[in-house]
């Protein structure tokens, strides 16, 4: 019982304090938030499992944690509300080559991060997005702009 | 030149179609999410927990109350207590308390107090009327299931019987 109540109050407080710091902040894994993740389960096992190492108990351990994934997952679905609570929103960086800078600085977002997550869609110059997003999941999304959406005439292809 | 908004009107990004949210489960998942429902609340209903069990005899001369482990698990240690009284009218010289030793082998770090003075026998000092004599022995779960013995104590030819049955979880 004791593993059960334990289990239940961790997932709940690293729901919260992960939601409260930020997409960012694990959405890419640097080496130092890694180090970070490692040092979480390193201090939390302890508290999960006290002395008790045996396959009982990591099996209710488990199986609780599994259980508060499965419900958050299916309130999550059921619910708009719920989904956004415990997922959080999208929020936009660029929109239409113009950089969001109240949704960079509340996300802790530097230009040049942005500017690299750029790079890694193939868009060199910020004039060339249509949006760039922080999703929930931390990644920035880009999309670029279209030609039309840009108003450049089509160049002729150069043959060599 | 780069451009920057700086409205506290943040654009949102398009809209995501709406669905009629419902959870479809396959059985194969239903079954799935079952058993890892089910653990926890087992477990939240005490079904691995840790328990005891009482038994009690009577002789002419003695009580002899037991509480032992019934369950518990894997590496943990259990707490076994043994109390004689001397309900007769005469001090009982020896009391003698042996535990059968395929119930003690299925532990470890197996301690007796008073010491043990040969394999799993216990020797009580005098017991004067209305006194009380404790045994406490300590078991770590050493091998899972359930494990079965019996305890006896002897003052003269006065012997008391009981059950013991603990359980042992991986």
């Amino acid at each position: 019982m004791d593993t059960v109540v334990r289990v239940v109050l961790i997932y709940l407080f690293l729901l919260v304090t992960l939601r409260v710091i930020g997409k960012r902040e694990f959405g890419q894994l640097a080496p130092f938030e890694v180090v970070m993740l490692l040092l979480i389960s390193e201090i939390v096992q302890q508290a999960l499992v006290r002395e008790d190492f045996s396959l009982t108990n990591a099996l209710i351990g488990t199986s609780t944690l599994l259980a508060l994934v499965l419900i958050t997952s299916v309130l999550s679905h059921l619910s708009a509300r719920v989904e956004a609570v415990t997922e959080g929103s999208p929020t936009v960086l660029v929109r239409r080559g113009a950089l969001v800078e109240p949704s960079l600085n509340r996300e802790r977002v530097t230009p040049d991060e942005l500017l690299s997550a750029l790079r890694k869609f193939g868009v060199e110059r910020l004039e060339d997005v249509e949006w760039a997003i922080l999703e929930t999941d931390g990644q920035i999304s880009v999309v670029p702009r279209r030609p039309a959406e840009k108003q450049v005439k089509p160049k002729k292809p150069r043959i060599v | 030149m780069v451009k920057i908004s700086r409205r506290r009107d943040v654009p949102q990004p398009p809209d995501a179609p709406r669905i009629r949210r419902r959870v479809r489960f396959s059985p194969l998942q239903a079954l799935g999410i079952l058993l890892i429902l089910g653990l926890p609340l087992l477990a939240l209903l005490g079904v691995f927990g840790e328990s005891s069990r009482e038994a009690e005899a009577h002789t002419a001369a003695l009580r002899v109350h037991l509480r032992y482990p019934d369950r518990f698990r894997f590496e943990q240690i259990g707490e076994l207590l043994l109390f004689v009284d001397n309900t007769s009218s005469r001090p009982l010289d020896s009391v003698r308390v042996e535990f059968d030793s395929f119930y003690v082998n299925r532990f470890s770090q197996v301690t007796f107090t008073p010491a043990a003075e040969q394999a799993y026998r216990v020797r009580l000092a005098r017991l004067e009327p209305g006194a009380t004599g404790l045994v406490a022995v300590e078991l770590q779960g050493e091998h899972y299931g359930r494990h079965r013995g019996a305890v006896r104590v002897a003052a003269g030819a006065d012997t008391a019987a009981l059950g013991l049955s603990t359980l042992v979880f991986p």
